[in-house]
């Protein structure tokens, strides 16, 4: 059974989603770096929701849609075959779909929420922001475009 | 059509990761739930460095040795050194 009940309105996803992303590179700045790349992995799903929302028509994201997989979000997106055409967006999202969450294995995720601070370094933490919001090669930014 | 397609494209990938690593013993290509492909691989040169870079390592190899057609394909990259492919990839069956 889909679960119709709405969660947020399209507008207000959207917020959220700057706010996260805003809240990562300040987090960057003061040397936060596990907790820029949850919050920048976490702006880049929001913005695939609201894609979806808006190939959808949806005013509001729906329960049916409390997913955290990327690649199913592209899907539903209507984007994944134009995002798979750009070489240099598509390489960023497969940076970012296979950072965020971490995943060691199959049987052994290790998501990026549990990371401790000394996890990741300034230099990991500033390549995953740009693969998020990097005007040019940014999943971020190409779906703003979009939406 | 599309499913020959993506046989070839696993072929392709799972040819092109065989000479990435020096030999197939440890590559895995399997077709992913949304019918993308994804790879388990283990090799001293993912050693030292980290997942975003290693990611690059496999791209940059890949890019050169593929057509886009296939390469957009793979979605699922498990780089790992040779000690942690051995702890965390799938066994053959």
């Amino acid at each position: 059974m889909l679960d119709t009940r709405p969660i947020i309105s399209r507008e207000t996803l959207k917020q959220v989603a700057d706010a996260r992303l805003a809240e990562a590179n300040a987090l960057i700045e003061s040397g936060h770096y596990a907790g820029a790349i949850y919050l920048a992995g976490y702006a880049a799903e929001c913005y695939l929701k609201l894609a979806a929302c808006v190939t959808l028509n949806w005013d509001h994201l729906y329960g049916a849609f409390r997913d955290h997989d990327l690649e199913a979000l592209l899907l539903y997106s209507g984007l994944d075959k134009e995002l798979r055409s750009d070489q240099e967006i598509y390489q960023s999202f497969v940076k970012i779909m296979n950072t965020w969450p971490i995943r060691k294995g199959p049987d052994k995720p290790e998501h990026v929420r549990y990371s401790g601070p000394g996890d990741f370094d300034e230099e990991e933490a500033t390549a995953f922001l740009s693969c998020v919001s990097d005007m040019k090669a940014g999943v971020v930014p190409w779906l703003q475009s979009r939406v | 059509m599309v499913a020959k397609q993506g046989l070839r494209a696993k072929e392709n990938i799972q040819k092109a990761l065989t000479e990435f690593v020096d030999g197939g013993e440890h590559v895995i290509v399997f077709e992913n739930e949304w019918g993308h492909m994804g790879v388990f691989l283990g090799s001293e040169k993912f050693r030292g460095k980290n997942p975003l870079a290693r990611i690059d390592i496999v791209w940059d190899f890949l890019r050169n040795r593929l057509e886009w057609e296939d390469l957009s394909r793979l979605s699922t990259i498990h780089a790992w050194t040779p000690e942690e492919y051995d702890q965390w990839a799938p066994r053959a069956q």
